[in-house]
């Protein structure tokens, strides 16, 4: 049956079915029944054999529930024996499986062996009779039944996940971002527009400006995004929301101002589309970019999140698990390279600046204080080193010294590093993870990573990082992350609302 | 044609839901089938699409039956007229239906003439300006003043005393005040008053039930601005601020000093 296909049947093939119909049963289907499955009747699914532009068969079912009821198999005279038939029911099994059907069921006239035979080859097995049921010779009909196996529902279930499709949305401080994200961990579209640039000139993110420019940008954001998926997924077209299956969106923790925008936008999106709305956790959007990356990597893993905004230790025990074992008590570590980036006249953001021209100065230069708080303690406080590099500024200044910017930046970073990496990779240890997983905008810094690939390597513990635009704030692992979410029966609903301080 | 309304510029957001057919540049009929009052003071983000979806079910309609989307664009709350535009918006654009921008102070000073389904003076005479006054803080207000369709004092950013001086210079002698302005500056409105001897000028105040933002007049502007033509595509529907923001206006000043 090389030559013939198998597809699903429009209502363009009815009159070829009703001519099969009324050439192999005694008691056809009108052409009217027929039209009416295609035109009226929303539960039916048909498929035919093409051969040279010819129908040659077909099947058809009718969708209840999780019941397919298989209304008609035919071959036309002439082509049997070719194994059409088989061809036909195994593309309404399969694809009707796919789709959520879990029992299939038929009759069949007791005399007719060869399709009891072919029905039992793909697992039908009889259950009941219904006596004299054919008209014109009152001969008993087989009732037959099919049940998926718990193999055939996982493999369902499993390509479904795949083709799951979702827009997501971040907008929790100065990055507007959209992504489409296909089965957890493909990335269709990943469009982030960045204000950095905007708020270089006021020396950080400004609440107000950001969730101006939010607004302003986040409608185009989208469509790009769209656009964009729609050629990955290769098609000349750009999707639409006919493409996706849900809306997910950062809820928090973030700017509030900032994230009222992009959850304003998805609740109306869910709205309008009907489409599920899954809330995502900004800093478990972080965690997720390390799947966008690794594809991979599973938890458990030890997580390090190091941003402008947060420094934690997280210990993810499964997708949608995890328990923060350390946080800072008062600045982010992005946050402290920022102002002392300030201090030393850098500009801003602080922490790719430092990073570049620490590498020209002595990390041993100036000594400042590694602060460990109280014995195994996994939280942060980087207040003190911030004040410390302003006091020693201030104080060579008074001394008429001049200022090495690059051996204070190299031993700032020094101090601030040491801490981070002893803290993590002794949360790992402790706590028996065999892979570090890093997150957030600081986790791009190199010497972050080379220190953290020195002392992972010492231990036998494995590392994970993401690629510098998965670092940054990004829409794709919002949606990588709701995918788990959602995976595991998370969904929002529209009083979804914005938390600024979000708890993990 | 159904219109769906958005009012979130103030401390209680409201959604109305009208049915409005238009002709030869007018509206030839209006009716509210629908309107929803937001209880919880600022917020406007968690209730405001809840509340569109019960407006509709309410009238039995879907979303898909709207064809405008009209919305208080500002001037008002900055939080407010985000979420009420980006809303607006993303509707529009996945609906691929056109909007409204309708200010805030004309929407609120239209309830002052008009009557359900008719524009006509409601509570004022002839001689009334209706002046609706924002708080914009510090002193300042976002207002404007109105005689019946007539915007004669220009809506934007004054101070009150800029204001004031805006009323008496128009030789205005009855004025009714609305908005939330008039609960942060009553009593500076009664000291200007008196210290600028505008004793010719009658100064009233909206009852509270008419004297806040309200949903129900944003639709009619909308039904107005679809019978004028004046409808734009979400990539044009832009917030009304009337103001920069404060970091922005503290920056373009210490460039201009130096």
């Amino acid at each position: 049956m090389a030559d013939v296909v198998i597809r699903q049947a429009t209502i363009e093939d009815a009159e070829q079915i009703f001519e099969i119909e009324n050439m192999c049963f005694p008691d056809p289907w009108s052409l009217e029944s027929i039209e009416y499955e295609f035109e009226e009747n929303p539960r039916a699914f048909y498929v035919v054999a093409e051969h040279s532009g010819e129908v040659v068969g077909y099947a058809g079912l009718w969708w209840i529930e999780d019941e397919g009821h298989i209304t008609n198999v035919a071959v036309k005279p002439g082509y049997r024996n070719r194994r059409i038939g088989e061809g036909i029911i195994d593309v309404l099994l399969d694809y009707t499986i796919h789709e959520g059907i879990r029992h299939h069921t038929l009759e069949v006239r007791r005399s007719n062996e060869p399709a009891i035979n072919l029905y039992e080859k793909f697992g039908f097995q009889v259950e009941g009779v219904r006596k004299g049921y054919y008209q014109h010779n009152g001969e008993d009909a087989l009732i037959m039944w099919r049940h998926a196996s718990d193999e055939e529902i996982a493999e369902a279930i499993r390509m479904m996940e795949d083709r799951f499709t979702i827009l997501a949305i971040e907008s929790s401080c100065d990055e507007t971002a959209a992504a489409v994200v296909r089965g957890g961990r493909t990335v269709l579209s990943n469009v982030i527009s960045s204000q950095i640039d905007i708020h270089k000139a006021y020396g950080g993110v400004v609440p107000e400006i950001a969730s101006r420019h939010h607004l302003d940008n986040i409608n185009h954001v989208v469509r790009q995004a769209l656009e964009e998926a729609g050629q990955a997924a290769g098609s000349e077209e750009p999707m639409t929301m006919d493409d996706i299956d849900a809306i997910a969106v950062t809820y928090g923790p973030g700017l509030v101002g900032a994230l009222l925008i992009g959850l304003a936008t998805a609740k109306a999106y869910a709205l309008a589309t009907g489409k599920p709305l899954i809330g995502v956790h900004h800093i478990q959007g972080h965690i997720s970019a390390n799947y966008i990356e690794h594809p991979d990597l599973e938890p458990p893993f030890m997580a390090l999140i190091v941003s402008g905004g947060h420094t934690n230790i997280v210990e993810v025990t499964d997708y949608n698990e995890c328990h923060v074992l350390g946080g800072t008590r008062d600045d982010a570590a992005g946050e402290a390279y920022d102002k002392v980036a300030r201090v030393l006249g850098l500009g801003y953001p602080g922490g790719p600046l430092i990073d570049r021209i620490a590498k020209e100065g002595n990390p041993d230069a100036v000594e400042f204080k590694r602060v460990f708080l109280e014995k195994d303690s996994m939280d942060f406080s980087f207040s003190g080193i911030k004040t410390g590099v302003l006091n020693y500024v201030n104080s060579e200044k008074q001394a008429g010294r001049e200022i090495h910017v690059a051996d204070v930046a190299a031993s700032f970073q020094q101090a601030v590093l040491d801490v981070i990496v002893k803290k993590t990779v002794d949360a790992a240890r402790k706590m028996n993870k065999d892979k570090i997983v890093m997150a957030g905008g600081v986790s791009a810094n190199s010497h972050l990573r080379e220190m953290m690939e020195s002392e992972c390597k010492k231990h036998g513990i494995k590392l994970y990082y993401p690629s510098p635009i998965l670092c940054t704030d990004n829409a794709a692992m919002i949606g990588c992350a709701a995918h788990y979410k959602y995976r595991a029966g998370g969904s929002d609903d529209l009083t979804l609302d914005a938390i600024p301080g979000l708890p993990l | 044609m159904y219109i769906l309304a958005i009012e979130t510029t103030g401390a209680f957001a409201s959604v109305a839901l009208a049915n409005a057919e238009w002709k030869n540049s007018k509206v030839t009929s209006f009716e509210i089938l629908g309107h929803i009052d937001g209880n919880d003071k600022f917020s406007h983000l968690q209730n405001l699409t809840p509340q569109i979806q019960q407006i509709l079910e309410e009238s039995g309609l879907s979303i898909g039956d709207v064809s405008v989307i009209a919305v208080s664009h500002g001037p008002g709350s900055f939080t407010g007229i985000r979420i009420g535009v980006s809303t607006a918006r993303a509707l529009s654009q996945v609906l691929n239906i056109p909007c409204a921008a309708v200010s805030s102070l004309e929407a609120m000073a239209l309830r002052q003439f008009w009557d359900g389904d008719r524009e006509e003076s409601r509570d004022v005479s002839e001689e009334s300006v209706v002046c609706p006054i924002i708080d914009a803080r510090r002193s300042q207000v976002y207002g404007g003043g109105f005689k019946a369709a007539e915007e004669v004092i220009p809506c934007g950013p004054y101070t009150v005393e800029e204001f004031m001086d805006a009323i008496l210079a128009k030789g205005i002698t009855e004025v009714l005040f609305m908005g939330d302005g008039i609960d942060k500056y009553q009593s500076l409105i009664e000291d200007l008053h008196r210290d600028k001897q505008m004793e010719s000028c009658n100064i009233r105040y909206a009852d509270a039930p008419v004297r806040y933002q309200d949903a129900d007049t944003v639709a009619y502007l909308g039904a107005k601005a679809a019978a004028a033509g004046k409808l734009c595509g979400f990539e044009q529907l832009k917030p009304n601020y009337m103001r920069m923001a404060e970091a922005e206006r503290k920056l373009k000043e210490k460039q201009k000093n130096g």
